[in-house]
């Protein structure tokens, strides 16, 4: 076997030469790419500790599972599965609501979800998705998600913090629902990025309803 | 007619047909690198910050290395690259494959769809295998071109 290592020499040349005409071309695509997620602090289990980590959220931001467990624990936030229908039926983790990244386009026509929030006057809206159905509420800005209308009347403080997880490390979902949600007005936006495997891997409570 | 059958070894066609899978698989990425640099992020065996540069490196070279194996310029070269390319290919699907992250592979099309995990597994599989035949057929091409 001979290996011509000026052909590769030049190849790689003609390569790097056109890949940079390519990006001339492209706007917006930086060379080195920054994340947009921020990393969240270590947070102890103390509630005021926690409130005040909510409090200090300003963009979608990560959280390992020791966190995720602890809000979880305190029922301090509303966990959402942004997988397909099918996935969260199978399993999920305990009293979270599902939102498909899949459907939130068709969500935000049905509903016409940013008509009614220009009108930024207070609403509630019962989203309903084959056999599924929750409530989006908007009341003084804040965004609620709640399976039950009374948590929206009552402004309850867990459902306008949100916590988003998909199938884990290889799963984009959790990652765009947060940035769309952060973009429709949603503040508190947490994404949960070891997702279902880990919950599960961790005998942390799952449902199957 | 008879010199025309004689050209069409199984070297030609083999080139033909790696050249045309790496063509194939260059153009939905040179299109759309950013779709692709968040395929790569989600591999997570690169760091984030050099995601950029590989959507926009790597789709550039099957490309190159694709034309190359098609119109028999620099085959040795380009076979080689071929190889190491389609090892290092192996090498990450199979270790998100172990580590159960399941991804959208991002090699031929970059938008699979509403694919359920399972479905995302099992086309991982598949894309391995399709993998080691290439690998495979790379090296046979590297073997056998000589040095002009």
């Amino acid at each position: 076997m001979q290996i011509n290592f000026k052909d590769i020499i030049q190849i790689t040349i003609i390569t790097v030469v056109l890949s940079f005409i390519r990006y001339l071309f492209l706007d917006d695509y930086p060379i080195l790419k920054t994340t947009k997620l921020a990393e969240a602090n270590q947070v102890s289990d103390e509630n005021n500790n926690l409130l005040m980590f909510i409090e200090n959220l300003e963009s979608p931001t990560l959280v390992d599972l020791k966190t995720a467990k602890l809000l979880y624990d305190n029922q301090l936030v509303t966990f959402i599965d942004a997988r397909d229908s099918d996935s969260f039926k199978n399993q999920h983790i305990f009293s979270s609501i599902n939102i498909p990244y899949d459907l939130i386009e068709q969500i935000e026509s049905d509903y016409d979800l940013n008509y009614l929030i220009e009108l930024n006057e207070n609403f509630i809206i019962n989203v309903k998705l084959d056999d599924y159905s929750f409530f989006i509420g908007l009341d003084n800005g804040d965004f609620y998600i709640s399976k039950n209308i009374e948590n929206i009347d009552n402004k309850s403080f867990a459902n306008k913090n949100f916590i988003i997880y998909c199938s884990g490390h290889g799963c984009s979902l959790s990652e765009d629902l947060g940035f769309y949600l952060y973009n429709l007005g949603v503040k508190k936006i947490l994404i949960y990025e070891g997702g279902i495997p880990e919950w599960i891997n961790n005998k942390y409570p799952v449902s199957n309803e | 007619m008879n010199k025309f059958y004689k050209n069409i070894n199984i070297l030609f066609l083999l080139r033909l047909l790696l050249g045309y899978v790496f063509i194939y698989a260059s153009i939905d990425k040179i299109l759309d690198p950013v779709s692709f640099s968040n395929i790569i992020d989600n591999y997570h065996v690169t760091p984030i910050i050099l995601s950029n540069l590989f959507a926009l490196f790597v789709p550039m070279l099957e490309l190159i290395i694709g034309l190359c194996l098609i119109f028999n310029i620099k085959v040795n070269g380009a076979s080689f690259i071929s190889f190491a390319l389609l090892l290092w290919f192996l090498f990450i699907l199979i270790q998100a494959l172990y580590r159960g992250i399941n991804v959208d592979c991002g090699c031929f099309d970059l938008n699979s769809g509403n694919l359920d995990d399972t479905e995302l597994r099992n086309n991982m599989i598949k894309r391995i295998f399709e993998d080691i035949v290439l690998l495979g057929i790379s090296l046979y091409i590297l073997i056998k071109t000589k040095i002009k």
